[in-house]
Formats: C-alpha cells, structure tokens, sequence
C-alpha cells in the first residue's frame, strides 16, 4: 500500500490537484460516445489540518462531483487526490477496492438529505455501528460502547438506541448520519450541503454541533454548499466553483468583503440579507450558466461577465496567486483581477438592539 | 385588539377602501386516521391594496395550507375549512370564499382571474405535453370572452413581461426546454396573464439558485409596481422577507404568532419565537458569533399543547401563565399584534424587551 510519501506538507489533510472528471454521452444504437461533460475540469485545493474550506457554487458547478470524487465514490478521469491521517497518505485516486475500505476510515461523508441518506429498515444502532463492522470491530459489546459514546457526542439520547430513522426528525436524523460518519474517528469529513434541507432553527442547531465537533476531535471539513450566509458563517476558507473550474479562492472574510472574480461579485450581491434596511443592487447576470459540454472559449465566465474583454474570450485564465490583498493569499482565475475593484457582500448591519 | 371570541359579520365600520383580503378566525383541519392536524389554527390577517404581505415560519407551521386555503385548493374533504376568508371582488363587492361548496361557480370566477398562485416547483405546475404558450393562453380563454388570436397576442406580451427573450418563439417551447430560472418565469407570466388583483407566491425562489432567485424577485417586485398587484410571499427565508415584504406576519404551529410592518419585525420583535429565529439565522454581518439555536423541534401536528404552542421551546416564558390559555393579540406599536402573555400590558412599547 502507498504509505511510503512522507515529505509533503504536513498540515495539509487533503491535496487535489488537477482533478477531473468527464461524463461520456452516449447516443445512438451502439451507444456510441458522442462528447462529454465536463463536470469537473482541473480543480486544485487543499484542505489544512483543523480548518473548514468551503465549496460553493450554483447547481450544476460540478462541486458535488468533486466532493464524491474525493472519496471515490466516483473515480476521477485525471488528476492527483492525497489524503493525510498522521503518518499515512493514501492517494485516494489510484487506490482499489480493497485499499478504499482502511482509507475511508481517514475520510468520511455527511450528506444532504438525512431523509434519503439513512436506511429506513436498519436501527439508529445498526447504522452508526456499519462502519465499525466494515472495518473489524467484531465484538458487539464494544460496539454498543461505541455507539452510545458517539450518541451522547452528536446529543442524541441514548434511549432511542434501537428506534428506527423515521421515528426522528430532520435535525435528529442528521445527527445520526453525523455520528456515523464519525464512528472511525476520521480526519476529514466531507459535508455536501448538510443544512440545506433543516429549518433555520435546526440548521443552526447542526452547524453548532458541527463546530464543536470540529474542536473536539481535530477534525477538518470540505463543506459544499451553496448557502453563502451559511459559509460565511462556518468556513475558514472558500472556494468559488463555476462551470468545473475554480475560479477563486481565499480566506472567508477577505473574499467576501473584497471578491476578486467578478461571479463571486455577482454571487455576493445576490444573498438576500435578514435585514430590511439593507437595499443591496443585486447583479443580475446576463443569460444562462454555460454548458458544460459545450463549454465557451477562453474564460468560461465571459460570455456572462459584464467587464468582458477581448482576452477573455480568447485565452482560458490560469488560477493565479495575488499578492496584497488581504492578509493571506489570494488566488483567481481572471485576467482582470489587478485592475477590477469588485463590490463585497453588504456591509456589517449594526447589531440588533435587543436583550431578551 | 383581543382575539375574537366569535366569528362576526364584517361591519362596515371594518370596511375600509385599501383593504383586500381579511382573514377572519380562519381554521384548515384535516381529519386524518392518526388523528387531527391543526394546520391552520385561528388566523386572522388583513391584505391592503398594493402592499406585500410576507408569511413566514419553519416547516409545519401551516404557511403553505394558509395561502392554499384562501385559493380554496386544499383538499376537502379530509380538509375541513371554518372561519371567514372576505375578498374584496373587483367589482366592489366582498365575498365570503369560506362559505361557497369547493365546485362553486363564484370560486372559479376569482380562482385564477383575481387571486392566482404561482409554486415553488415549475416543473411540476407545467403540463410536460402542450407549449408554454398554450399552457397561459389557456387561463384567459377559460377566464375571458377573448378569440384564440387575441389570447395568443396577449400571452406573447406577457411572456415578453416577465424577461423571457424572444416571446413569440417560446410561444411554442415545451417545459423541458426551459431551464428552471426560465420556467418559473413562465410560470408567472402564467399566473398574471389574467392580470389579478392578488398574487400568492409560495416559496417562489426555494428551488432557484441564488442569483436567479435575486432575478425573480426583482421581477416580481417590478410587475408588482406595473399591474398594481398586491402581492402575498410564503417563505421559510427571513432573507426574501427582509427584501420583498412591507408587512410580516410569523407563523408556528397553525398561528400567527406576531404580525407587523417589516421594520418593527426585524427592529423591535416582540415574540420569542421571531426573535429566536432572527438570531438562530447565519448572516453575512456577524460570522464570528456563535448561533443561537432553538432548543428543540417543533411539536407533532396532532398533539394539542395547552395554552402557548411555543412555550416548550421558549427560552422565557413561565409555565403558570403561558400554559393557561392560549395568549391573545395584543398590540405592541402600530399594526404590530404578538401572541404572547410575557408581552401584555407592554402596549407600544418598542425597543428592548
């Protein structure tokens, strides 16, 4: 098995590089492959032990598919993914079947739909100790143990240890899918929109549970999501995904206050603040998300860009560092980025007034 | 103002000229074989004229069956509908919606013509078979005495309103060839072909993402100002409240909990529940701060708690008052009404509580 690397980076739990992933289309009687989808095209980012870095996008920007990819559950069609869980690295891209079952021990998934993602005929203590049997632990005391310890972790109690999935709600069965992502003790946790489908009031009771988690064990999130108040919020990071390409990266606050692509502009504008005094002007982006199939020449975002020039319609930008703004560093994929000022999401609203 | 003890015929010392739609008492119950749902439990709201009411609550909480309600859409039976739904018709007479058998030539005359509805879901609002354009063209041949031709021109406009680029071409588009920013402007060109008085948008842009959500609402607010619509939002997104709303009304568990103009809703609100879910909600302005969840999940439908719904998860009521009865309006500031005895007796009182 690959144990061997060593000398990267020690604080980087994951490392993507270059990641690709193309759908064939298929048509015709002999099924005939007629062109492709390129649903991720040559992403690169790494996630850093302890930290959230958050994916986001709109449907369709391929940030789901990467999240899957990187933990095989799709193979990728080109590119590099390196897992670290202390003295191991697995490379996640080329590993078999067999080598993918001790890897996913580093690495586990939380997802969307707590509805669909749970087994509705396995009982909460059948399904948080799956991975535990999957990976050897045989004795069924020790099991239990283990389960009821991860039960009082994620705050569910230990009485409903034998109910099954529908007996809970939303926020209850998230917290189930939470416990058994992290019955190996994991190092990264890939999150793919775990509060979309919660209330406001459950999904802030999750997002907590998730931070605390997060200083308690260690842990490091890929958290996907297309909420951008819900990023601002949890992410240490973000990346900015469109049409299979990041198109920028940097650390939360400065990427929000100071976008340097002008989709991460557009996308700022558009959040509808809770605050009626805020009159933000939304951008409003001419036509439609390109298609991934037929993606347009040079920058991908062109065709809907308002500060289009001749050289984005002619030369793909390269994701490139830039130096000065903000306190870390900044990469975007934009031949404009040193001359655009670019509008930031709405300025602090002063704090509500209020006690009780 | 209390909670009304009885039903009572409209006085017309009630009646005044901006009002649209009032909601009196009303109640939606469905009889199911687990028991009975209270979805909408006593609700009483008032519409003015080319205002935005916004209604907002988490799921459960009856939004959806109230807008559904007053279109009289919901299923009955197992649906059982009591109270008053008054609707000020536009030729200047009010009808009682609540009172006609659902199959009722006066329901279909407001269905549609004066009070229409447009879904979180287009795709599914669509007939996958016939064209748009026919689709909408439809609404005004069943609603109007107008020739094919003229439909079809007045369609052609109305799909050119609503941003759709090349009208008369997507005349003849199917759904699927539509993507879903583009269906759900069909789906309001749709609902506004007939041109009515009131529009129910219930979660419009749940299933959009964000940059088409901010699009279709700007779209909504810039017909809103050309027919002179009066516009009622459903949403679960205090975001889309804040930006489209002149009035708020927060919903929970079949209840208007508390009701005003937005700025008093998001300044000063009054009840626990609206201000547990303004500050359980992540914001772009204080992402360093802890969320403050509500404790908790909402009640099961069929569980009747005495006295205050919210009182399980209510971080400061006492258990003696707020189990009594059920709390009645009171006013707080100008057209600002809270459920909640903690806030009797603070008659306008704005600011802290």
């Amino acid at each position: 098995m690959a144990e061997a690397a060593v000398d990267r980076e020690p604080t980087k739990v994951l490392e993507v590089e270059n990641l690709k992933k193309h759908f064939p289309i298929k048509a015709g009687l002999l099924r005939r492959q007629v062109g492709q989808v390129r649903a991720v095209d040559g992403v690169s980012f790494h996630v850093e032990a302890g930290e959230t870095l958050a994916l986001v996008g709109e449907s369709g920007c391929g940030k789901t598919t990467t999240g899957r990819l990187i933990l095989r559950a799709l193979s990728p069609t080109e590119g590099t993914i390196l897992i670290r869980d202390g003295e191991r690295v697995w490379p996640m891209h080329r590993l078999t079947a067999q080598e993918l079952r001790s890897a996913r021990r580093s690495a586990q998934m939380i997802f969307q739909d707590p509805f669909h993602s749970l087994s509705p005929r396995m009982t909460v203590i059948d399904i948080i100790s799956e991975p535990l049997i999957l990976n050897g632990v045989r004795s069924g005391s020790t099991r239990e143990r283990r389960v009821r310890e991860l039960m009082d972790v994620v705050g569910l109690p230990q009485q409903y240890l034998n109910r099954y999935p529908h007996a809970f709600s939303g926020g209850q069965r998230q917290r189930i899918g939470i416990a058994r992502a992290l019955a190996l003790n994991p190092k990264l946790i890939v999150a793919d929109e775990p509060v979309s489908a919660l209330d406001v009031s459950i999904q802030a009771q999750i997002l907590n549970l998730l931070q605390d988690l997060q200083s308690e064990f260690g842990l490091s999130y890929l958290f996907i999501s297309h909420d951008l108040r819900v990023v601002a919020h949890i992410s240490t990071r973000v990346a900015v995904m469109y049409v299979g390409h990041i198109v920028e990266t940097g650390v939360t606050e400065d990427l929000f206050t100071r976008p340097l692509h002008p989709y991460t502009e557009a996308l700022l504008s558009a959040i509808p603040e809770p605050d009626p005094h805020v009159d933000s002007e939304e951008i409003v982006l001419a036509g439609e998300v390109a298609d991934p199939s037929h993606p347009p020449a040079g920058c991908i975002f062109h065709p809907r860009c308002a500060y289009a020039k001749k050289v984005c319609r002619e030369e793909v930008p390269s994701l490139r560092r830039i130096e000065g703004r903000g306190e870390s560093s900044r990469w975007v994929a934009c031949h404009l980025a040193d001359e655009l000022t670019l509008r930031g999401a709405g300025l602090p609203a002063p704090q509500e007034s209020e006690g009780g | 103002m209390t909670e009304k003890s009885a039903p009572t015929a409209l006085s017309r010392a009630e009646i005044s000229a901006d009002v649209l739609l009032e909601l009196k008492d009303l109640h939606t119950h469905f009889h199911t074989d687990d028991g009975l749902v209270r979805a909408v439990n006593g609700v009483d709201l008032t519409l003015r004229r080319g205002r935005t009411l916004g209604v907002v609550g988490e799921s459960g909480c009856g939004k959806t069956i109230l807008s559904r309600t007053v279109m009289r859409i919901v299923p009955e039976p197992p649906a059982s509908i009591s109270g008053h739904i008054f609707w000020h018709r536009q030729n200047g007479e009010i009808v009682d919606l609540a009172t006609y058998p659902v199959k009722a030539r006066q329901l279909r005359e407001v269905r549609g013509k004066e009070i229409s509805m447009i879904f979180q879901e287009p795709m599914s609002s669509f007939s996958p078979i016939h064209t748009i354009g026919n689709q909408i063209a439809e609404a005004l041949l069943v609603h109007e005495r107008v020739s094919k031709k003229e439909a079809q021109e007045r369609t052609i406009e109305m799909i050119g309103m609503v941003g759709i680029s090349q009208p008369d071409k997507r005349f003849h588009a199917y759904p699927f060839e539509l993507s879903g920013g583009m269906r759900q402007r069909a789906m309001i060109a749709m609902a506004l072909v007939c041109r009515p008085t009131l529009l129910i948008a219930d979660e419009p842009t749940t299933a959009l993402d964000v940059t088409v959500e901010a699009a279709i609402l700007k779209l909504i607010k810039s017909l809103q100002a050309q027919l002179g619509m009066t516009v009622m939002i459903i949403t679960h997104d205090l975001g889309v409240i804040a930006k489209m709303a002149d009035d708020v009304a927060v919903m929970y568990l079949g209840k208007v909990v508390e009701q005003g103009p937005v700025e008093a809703i998001f300044d000063a609100p009054q009840h626990p529940y609206t201000r547990a879910l303004l500050k359980s909600m992540p914001r772009l302005s204080n992402t360093g701060s802890r969320l403050e969840a509500i404790r908790g999940n909402v009640a099961d439908p069929y569980t009747v708690l005495p006295g205050c719904a919210f009182f399980p998860r209510c971080g400061e009521g006492e258990q003696d008052r707020c189990t009594a009865a059920m709390p009645p309006l009171v006013e707080v500031g100008d057209d600002h009404l809270v459920r909640c005895v903690m806030r009797e007796g603070v008659a306008h009182g704005r600011g802290s509580g």
